[in-house]
């Protein structure tokens, strides 16, 4: 044990009422004994000052606080914000799809990306119309509609297997398989199907082909075709219009030879035109009574699990995304306010260490808080 | 000496009621008023930091926690708190207006009563830090960690500052009898 640490058990030990070893301690218990007999009441009007205190008014919050207050909600509300946004998948982190086509921009109007949520019969009977697939898809109007879904499946036997069964859905339901890719290697695997699905059923042919996996992305393109289709049809009027005038004019038999002829070469280009927007109008009506559906599979890559599936593993795959997501806004958090923390906890003890030495400083003097009063 | 136990009040038993402020002032205005005396060396000043203290013991009664000390810690440090910020302003204004060497010496009022004249000679001749000190310990027979604990210091700084005093304040006796 230390010097002062002796001195000061000695000290408290004497102050406790041991007995004195020598006559220096034994003054200092005197000492002690006289300073506890100094007797010292609180005046009368002191008294009467403490006993008048009451309740004037209900003590209101320091403004200062309420600022704290109202800036610690403020920041509150705003990581809340931030988190939701986060979390939602409303951010750029959202699943796109590795290799997602590019399309067109010059196309309009386009629907926006939409996750695919996987109808089920329940809710297919209360008629949810959120679940209506595809969303931008405006029944009565001519659209050429163009998806893509990508499905993630466990192996590369389910790549095999949920391929035929697409293909066997699409002629099902009256589409045509246009191009079918399927490469497996080990438990590895992905394929690619290009079909063409009569529009009127698309939504059964998204429906059961989303059962076939776990839906990664989906992404609905729409072009609307009905003004084109409009203008050929008009176009189509108006020029067998014309070819019935011209054949009237020629049936008539009051045009000179020159006339007929010019009239035989009109009519000639009246019915090219015609056969080109007939033609024309059949594209288009093939574009829109078809929509192309570019369906991928792929397997997990390895080392991953499949984090949609049920149960305990998914709660558990589901947990750690969550804690992967609150660990990076921590970090981030963490490195953005530790500067300021550093510097905030800095001041502080600056401040706290002025305020000791000026403590100090005062209670060194007899007298600090001597002030002139008229005597 | 009946010394006050700071640990044994830290832990108030759980679900004990919060007494009312003014049975709380009633019983510890004396020794309040007492340590600002011996403090400031000035009853009448004293007399008015206690009558702050309580005040604003009033308004911070809602929120005295007496897991962290005691009543009676709680009430001297916010005496000395007071205390102090009026020591800080009238440092302050003795520097603004310069008037601290021309100052004259006030009429000294007895600290208190039942002791010596030499006693109170070598009392007065104390910093108020060491008076502090030896009020807490000594006249007001807190212990070592509840002392400590107003002070803002450790337990054995305080035993050690206490020692110190002690030996000033006799040095201080014995020059007076001298004399």
């Amino acid at each position: 044990m230390s010097s002062p640490e002796l001195v000061a058990n000695r000290l408290e030990e004497l102050l406790a009422g041991a007995f004195p070893e020598t006559e220096g301690e034994a003054r200092l218990q005197g000492l002690a004994r006289d300073l506890q007999s100094a007797s010292l009441a609180a005046p009368v009007s002191l008294r009467a000052r403490v006993e008048a205190i009451k309740p004037i008014q209900r003590s209101r919050m320091p403004r200062r606080h309420r600022v704290a207050v109202l800036v610690a909600c403020a920041l509150l509300i705003g990581a809340a914000v931030g988190a939701r946004a986060y979390f939602s998948g409303s951010g750029p982190g959202v699943v796109q799809g590795e290799g997602m086509p590019v399309h067109d921009a010059s196309q309009q109007p386009r629907a926006s990306y939409q996750p695919w949520r996987p109808r089920t019969q329940s809710s297919d009977l209360q008629g949810e119309p959120s679940l209506a697939p595809p969303a931008a898809v405006q029944p009565g109007r001519a659209q050429d509609v163009d998806m893509w879904i990508d499905l993630r499946v466990q192996d590369a036997d389910h790549v095999s297997s949920a391929s035929q069964d697409a293909m066997r859905i699409t002629r099902a339901l009256g589409g045509v398989v246009t191009s079918s890719t399927v490469d497996t290697r080990g438990n590895q695997g992905r394929a690619q199907l290009t079909l063409r699905i009569p529009v009127g059923n698309l939504d059964d042919a998204v429906f059961r082909l989303t059962q076939l996996g776990t839906v990664t992305a989906q992404r609905t393109n729409t072009q609307d075709l009905q003004a084109p289709l409009d203008r050929v049809s008009r176009r189509i009027a108006e020029l067998r219009s014309k070819i019935r005038i011209e054949l009237a004019r020629l049936a008539s038999g009051q045009l000179t030879a020159a006339e007929e002829l010019e009239a035989r070469i009109h009519l000639e280009n009246l019915r090219r035109n015609l056969d080109y927007a007939k033609r024309s109008r059949a594209s288009l009506v093939s574009k829109t009574s078809m929509a192309d559906l570019t369906f991928r599979l792929a397997t997990a890559p390895a080392g991953t699990a499949d984090k949609s599936e049920s149960g305990i593993p998914g709660a558990a795959h589901k947990a750690a995304d969550f804690l992967r997501g609150a660990g990076a806004v921590t970090v981030f958090a963490a490195l953005v306010l530790s500067p300021l923390v550093v510097l905030a906890i800095l001041a502080w003890l600056g401040v706290r260490a002025r305020s000791r030495r000026i403590e100090a400083r005062l209670l060194d003097d007899p007298q600090p808080g001597a002030t002139t009063r008229p005597s | 000496m009946d010394v006050v136990n700071a640990l044994a009040e830290t832990w108030p038993r759980r679900g004990q009621a919060r007494r009312a402020f003014g049975e709380v002032a009633r019983e510890h205005l004396d020794d309040v008023y007492r340590y600002l005396v011996f403090l400031t060396a000035d009853p009448v000043l004293a007399e008015d930091l206690t009558g702050e203290t309580f005040e604003k013991a009033f308004r911070s009664w809602k929120r005295f926690d007496p897991r962290r000390g005691s009543e009676r810690t709680w009430l001297y440090q916010l005496a000395r708190s007071k205390a102090l910020d009026h020591f800080r302003s009238e440092a302050r204004r003795r520097k603004r207006e310069d008037r601290s060497a021309a100052e004259a010496p006030q009429a000294a009022e007895p600290l208190a009563e039942g002791i010596s004249p030499e006693l109170e000679g070598a009392l007065r001749s104390l910093s108020a830090g060491e008076r502090e000190v030896v009020v807490l310990r000594i006249v007001l027979e807190l212990d070592a960690v509840a002392a400590a604990r107003v002070l803002g210091i450790s337990r054995t700084a305080c035993s050690m500052r206490l020692a110190r005093a002690l030996q000033k304040l006799e040095e201080r006796m014995e020059a007076h009898v001298v004399a």
